[in-house]
C-alpha cells in the first residue's frame, strides 16, 4: 500500500512540474509569434508612434494622413488592379482549361498535369526572374501591370487549373448531357450550366488568387519601375528604406490598411472551408 | 490473476451525462464476464474504466488486492485488445508481440523466444515475420491477443472481439476465445452488443442499458429469468413475448383464455393490476387439438427458419410468436391452440417494467 | 473517333460526326479551351525557364553595348560563377539558411506545436494557431518592416525589453536574424499538416501503447513517428523548396552586410538588377532551377508512392 501512495506522491509532483513547463513553453512561443505584431496592432492608433511597442496615445489621424497620401492610396489602388487582373485573367483561362481537360481525356493527360504542377514549382518568381525579367523587356512590357499580370497568371495558372480539374470532375455529367439534349452547345453549357455549379469553386480559386498576388513583392519589384505603377507591397518597403526620416504614422497605418484584407480573408476562409494548403505558392 | 470489483463506479463527463451511473460488479478470479447491451448503454465506458483508459469520477475500483481507482493504464495488470486490434503498421508481428516486453525492458532475445512461443500457442506459426497487413482478420485478431497475453496480465479487456469478423469467421472465433480463456484462466471481461455471443461465450453476464446495470447472472439465470421487461426483450435471439393484460381473480386474460398466473407471482400481485405476461416463443406449443391452458388462435404468418418455424398467431386483441418444428408447421389462417410450457411464463408489473416474483 | 475530312477552303461547317464526350465538346473545341492558358503557361513559365539555358551562355547586360549586342560566350559565365568566391559563400549561405530555418526550425517547431495543442483546450488552441497564421499570412513586406522595428537598434522593442540598448541585431547576427525571421513566418505551414497527421494516427494504437505502460516519449517514437513517416518527408521537402526559393530576407538585410547574408535569391537579384549582369546572373539561377527540379522530382516520387501504398491497404 505504502509503495503505491509513495509512486503517487512522486507522480504527482512529476506531473505538476511538466505541467508548468508546458505552460511556459506554449507562453513563450505564443510571445515570440505576438510579439512583432504587437506593433501592427497598437502604433496604426498611436499619434506619435516610434519603432518600440508602447501603449498609444489614441488617434484615428493616422488614417487620414493615409487616405491623403496620393502614392500610398494609388499604390494600393495598384494592388487592387493587380490582383482582380490576375484574378480574371486565371479564372477565365483556368476555367476553360479544367473544364476541357476534365471532360475529354487527352492521351497522357495526367501527365500533362503533374508536369504543369512539376513546373510551377521548379519556375518559381526566384529562380525565374532574370529571363523573366528579359522576355518582358523585349515585349516592351516593363513597367506595365499588364506585364506583371501576365506572369504572375503564367505563374499561378499550373495549380488553379489542377484544382479546378479535380472540382469540374465531381460536377455530376447529367447536368451537361441533359442540356445537350435540348439542343445548347459547349460555349453555352460551359456558361449556363458548369459555370454556376462550379461557383464556390470558383469563388475560392478568385479569392486565393488574388490573396497571392496582394503580398506578392519580388515580381512587381522586378517590373515595376515607377511608384505610381508599384503596388502596396513595393511601395512600402520604398518607404521605410527611403533614406531620411521615415514616417511611423503613415507606415503604421499603411501597414495595416495593407494587411487587414487578407488576413480577414484568410480568416474567413479558414472559418468555411478549414485551411487548405495547395503546394503553397508564397515566394 | 485477479478479482475485479466495482463499488458504485460513475463515469461522468462535462455537461452532467453519466456514461457509468453508479456500477457495483463484483467479476470473480479466472472468470469470462460479459458487459452486454445497446449502443450508447455504457459498456464500453466501463471497460475503459477498468483499463484506466477513462478517468473516474466517484467510486472505487480494485483489481486484486490493489484500489486502482486512480492508477495509470500501464500500472494495473490490465491488457486490452481493441476492437480495431489496434497492431502496429510498421512492425512485424513479432515485434507487435514482444512489445509491451519491450517497454518493460525485457532483453531482446528473451522478448523473442516469448513473443514466439506464444505466437505458436495461438497458431500463428511462421508469420512472425509478417507486417499486419499482410495477414487476415482472424490471424491480426490472434496477434492482437497474443500482444496482450505476453505479458501474463492479471486481467484481460476485450472491446467487442468479433464484431470486425465476418460472419463464419466470427463463429469460429468464438469457440477459439473461449477455449484459449479456459486455458489461460485469465479474468476476462469483454463488451458486445451481440446477445448470442454474451450467452455462448460468458460465465456471467451483466446487462446494461443507459448506464445502469440491469441484471448480473449467469446466462440460463438471464434467459429464463429477466429481471425487467428490456432485459426479457433483449436477450433471446427471438424476442420474448410480452403481452400486456390485466389480474382478475388470479387469472390473466390472454386472447379468449384465462391463463394461470404463474407460481412465484401467486401471492404478490394485487386484483386488477396491470402486467406484461411472458414467454419465449421457444416455450410455447402450437396444437392443433384444445389443451388444458391453451389460447385459442389464428395463423397469420410463418417464416421459415431452417428446421422449425417462427409462426405469428393472434388470439383476440394479442398477438404472440411461437416456434414450431418444421414437421408441424401450420399454413395461414389455421385456427389451433396455443399451449405454453409450464413453470415458463412470467409476469412483469407494466409501470415498473419489473419482474413478479 | 474517326477524323472528319474537312473540304478546303470552307468555313467551319456544322460537324457531322458526334462529340464522344458529355457537353459535345469534341477534340478540337477541348484544345480551343485549353488553348489560351496553356499558352500563358508555355509563354510566361516554361519558355522562360528554357531560354535561361540560352541567356546563360550570353553576355546579355541591362545596359551599355552588351545590352543591345548580347554575344554567345557559351560556359564562360559559368566559369565566372564557379571562381567567384561571392558564389560559393552564397551557396554555403543558402545551405545553412534552408537546413536550420527550413528543415530544422520549421520542422521542429511546427511539429511540437502541433503536438502540444493537440490536447489543449479549444479556446487556447485556436488562439495559438491564429497567431501562428497571423505571421504567415501578413505580407511579406509587412512582416519585414515589423521585424525592422523589433530589432531596431535604437528603439526596437527587442532592446527596450531586454535592456541592451544600442544592439545592432541585424548588423551583428545577420544571419541569426534572417533564419528566426524566417521560422516565424513559416512555422504555420508545418504546424497545419503535423496537426493533421497527427490527428489521422488511430487512437487505438496510442492506447494500446498506453495501456502496455508506454510514456509520452515511447508512444511518440513507436506510434506517431512511424505513423506520420511519409507526412514528415513531404512536408521537409516543401519546406526545403520555399526556403530555398524565398526572396524576403531581400527585404530585412538585402544581403548584408558585407554579403553576410547573402542568400542565393538576393544574390542571383543582385547580380542581375543592380549589377546589370544578365548573362551571369541566368547561368546562376540555371543552377537554382536545376536544385528546384531536383527536389521537386524528389516529392513527386514520395507523394506518388504515398498513393500507391495507400491503394494496397
Amino acid at each position: 500500500m505504502t509503495t503505491i501512495k509513495t509512486v503517487a506522491r512522486d507522480r504527482t509532483v512529476t506531473h505538476f512540474v511538466s505541467r508548468v513547463l508546458f505552460t511556459l513553453v506554449l507562453v513563450i512561443v505564443s510571445l515570440f509569434f505576438a510579439l512583432p505584431m504587437v506593433w501592427l496592432i497598437l502604433a496604426p492608433f498611436d499619434a506619435t508612434p516610434s519603432l518600440t511597442v508602447s501603449w498609444p496615445d489614441w488617434t484615428l489621424d493616422n488614417f487620414v494622413r493615409l487616405a491623403e497620401n496620393p502614392y500610398a492610396m494609388r499604390s494600393i489602388l495598384n494592388s487592387l488592379i493587380l490582383g482582380v487582373g490576375t484574378m480574371a485573367l486565371v479564372i477565365v483561362l483556368g476555367a476553360l482549361a479544367s473544364y476541357a481537360m476534365s471532360r475529354i481525356s487527352i492521351p497522357g493527360r495526367d501527365g500533362i498535369l503533374y508536369a504543369l504542377l512539376l513546373l510551377s514549382s521548379i519556375v518559381t518568381g526566384t529562380a525565374a526572374m532574370v529571363p523573366t525579367f528579359q522576355l518582358i523587356n523585349q515585349l516592351q512590357l516593363i513597367n506595365t501591370h499588364v506585364g506583371v499580370i501576365l506572369v504572375l497568371a503564367g505563374g499561378i495558372l499550373p495549380t488553379v487549373i489542377f484544382i479546378l480539374k479535380d472540382f469540374m470532375d465531381s460536377i455530376p455529367k447529367s447536368y451537361e448531357e441533359s442540356a445537350r439534349l435540348y439542343g445548347a452547345g459547349p460555349f453555352r453549357i460551359l456558361k449556363d450550366v458548369v459555370v454556376p455549379i462550379a461557383r464556390p469553386g470558383l469563388a475560392f480559386i478568385a479569392i486565393w488568387t488574388i490573396v497571392q498576388v496582394w503580398g506578392n513583392f519580388l515580381v512587381p519589384f522586378l517590373l515595376l519601375r515607377t511608384p505610381d505603377m508599384q503596388p502596396a507591397a513595393v511601395l512600402m518597403y520604398t518607404f521605410y528604406t527611403e533614406s531620411g526620416q521615415a514616417d511611423l504614422r503613415l507606415i503604421s497605418a499603411f501597414s495595416l490598411v495593407f494587411s487587414v484584407p487578407v488576413l480577414l480573408i484568410y480568416f474567413f476562409v479558414n472559418r468555411r472551408y478549414g485551411f487548405r494548403f495547395h503546394g503553397g505558392i508564397k515566394s | 490473476m485477479a478479482a475485479i470489483i466495482a463499488t458504485e463506479l460513475v463515469k461522468e463527463y462535462p455537461g452532467g451525462v453519466r456514461g457509468v451511473d453508479s456500477v457495483d460488479v463484483e467479476i470473480a478470479d479466472g472468470e469470462f464476464f460479459a458487459l452486454l447491451g445497446p449502443s450508447g448503454c455504457g459498456k464500453t465506458t466501463l471497460l475503459r474504466s477498468i483499463a484506466g483508459l477513462e478517468s473516474i469520477t466517484s467510486g472505487k475500483l480494485t483489481i486484486g488486492e490493489k484500489d486502482v481507482t486512480n492508477a495509470e493504464p500501464g500500472e494495473r495488470g490490465v491488457a486490452m485488445v481493441f476492437q480495431d486490434y489496434a497492431l502496429f503498421p510498421h512492425m512485424d508481428v513479432g515485434d507487435n508481440i514482444a512489445y509491451p516486453l519491450r517497454i518493460r525492458r525485457v532483453g531482446k532475445t528473451e522478448r523473442r523466444t516469448t513473443a514466439e512461443s506464444v505466437a505458436n500457442g495461438l497458431s500463428l506459426n511462421g508469420l512472425i515475420e509478417r507486417r499486419p497487413g499482410q495477414l487476415s482478420g482472424g490471424q491480426q485478431q490472434r496477434v492482437a491477443l497474443a500482444r496482450a497475453v505476453a505479458t501474463r496480465p492479471d486481467v484481460l479487456l476485450l472491446d467487442e472481439p468479433l464484431s470486425n469478423l465476418d460472419a463464419r469467421l466470427r463463429l469460429e472465433a468464438r469457440t477459439f476465445l473461449k477455449e484459449l480463456q479456459r486455458d489461460l484462466g485469465v479474468t476476462t471481461v469483454f463488451v458486445t452488443h451481440d446477445q448470442a455471443e454474451a450467452l455462448a461465450l460468458a460465465d456471467r453476464i451483466a446487462v446494461m442499458k443507459a448506464g445502469k446495470l440491469q441484471q448480473i447472472g449467469s446466462p440460463r439465470e438471464i434467459f429464463h429469468r429477466p429481471n425487467n421487461t428490456f432485459v426479457a426483450g433483449f436477450i433471446g435471439s427471438v424476442p420474448m413475448n410480452l403481452l400486456e393484460t390485466t389480474v382478475a381473480a388470479g387469472r390473466v386474460r390472454i386472447g379468449e383464455a384465462d391463463v394461470a398466473v404463474p407460481t412465484e407471482a401467486a401471492g404478490l400481485v394485487r386484483e386488477g393490476q396491470k402486467v406484461s405476461w411472458g414467454i419465449r416463443p421457444e416455450y410455447l406449443r402450437w396444437s392443433t387439438e384444445p389443451a388444458e391452458d391453451g389460447i385459442a388462435a389464428e395463423v397469420v404468418v410463418t417464416e421459415t427458419l431452417g428446421a422449425t418455424s417462427l409462426v405469428l398467431v393472434s388470439a383476440g386483441e394479442h398477438k404472440l410468436q411461437v416456434v414450431v418444428p418444421e414437421e408441424h408447421e401450420p399454413a395461414t389462417g389455421d385456427r389451433g391452440w396455443i399451449v405454453p410450457q409450464r413453470n415458463r411464463a412470467l409476469l412483469f408489473d407494466v409501470e415498473s417494467t419489473e419482474r413478479i416474483g | 473517333m474517326t477524323e472528319a475530312t474537312m473540304s478546303a477552303g470552307s468555313v467551319r461547317a456544322p460537324r457531322r460526326r458526334r462529340a464522344e464526350d458529355v457537353a459535345g465538346l469534341g477534340r478540337a473545341r477541348a484544345t480551343l479551351f485549353a488553348a489560351p492558358g496553356l499558352l500563358l503557361i508555355g509563354l510566361f513559365l516554361l519558355f522562360p525557364a528554357i531560354w535561361t539555358v540560352y541567356l546563360g551562355m550570353t553576355n546579355y547586360r541591362l545596359t551599355g553595348f552588351a545590352a543591345a549586342n548580347p554575344e554567345f560566350v557559351g560556359l564562360d559565365n559559368f566559369a565566372t560563377a564557379l571562381n567567384d568566391p561571392r558564389f560559393w559563400n552564397s551557396l554555403w549561405l543558402t545551405l545553412v539558411f534552408v537546413l536550420v530555418s527550413g528543415i530544422i526550425g520549421q520542422t521542429i517547431l511546427g511539429f511540437s506545436l502541433a503536438w502540444m495543442l493537440r490536447n489543449v483546450r479549444p479556446g487556447i488552441k485556436t488562439f495559438v494557431e491564429t497567431l501562428v497564421l497571423a505571421a504567415w499570412v501578413i505580407p511579406a513586406s509587412v512582416a519585414s518592416f515589423l521585424w525592422l522595428a523589433l530589432l531596431d537598434r535604437r528603439t526596437g522593442t527587442l532592446n527596450s525589453l531586454l535592456g541592451t540598448e544600442g544592439a545592432a541585431w541585424l548588423i551583428q547576427h545577420p544571419m541569426e536574424c534572417i533564419i528566426i525571421f524566417n521560422i516565424w513566418v513559416g512555422t504555420a505551414f508545418s504546424m497545419q499538416l503535423f496537426s493533421s497527421a497527427i490527428s489521422a494516427v488511430p487512437p487505438s494504437q496510442l492506447e494500446s501503447a498506453r495501456m502496455v505502460g508506454a510514456n509520452t516519449w515511447q508512444q511518440l517514437r513507436d506510434v506517431i513517428l512511424p505513423n506520420i513517416k511519409g507526412h514528415l518527408l513531404t512536408n521537409t521537402l516543401l519546406i526545403t523548396l520555399w526556403t530555398f526559393n524565398t526572396f524576403t530576407p531581400y527585404l530585412l538585410t538585402a544581403g548584408g552586410p558585407n554579403g553576410q547574408t547573402d542568400i542565393l535569391s538576393v544574390y542571383i537579384y543582385q547580380t542581375a538588377i543592380p549589377g546589370g549582369q544578365l548573362g551571369l546572373g541566368a547561368a546562376i539561377s540555371l543552377i537554382m532551377l536545376l536544385i528546384n527540379l531536383v527536389i521537386a522530382l524528389m516529392y513527386t516520387r514520395v507523394s506518388r508512392g504515398k498513393s500507391g501504398k495507400k491503394v494496397r491497404s
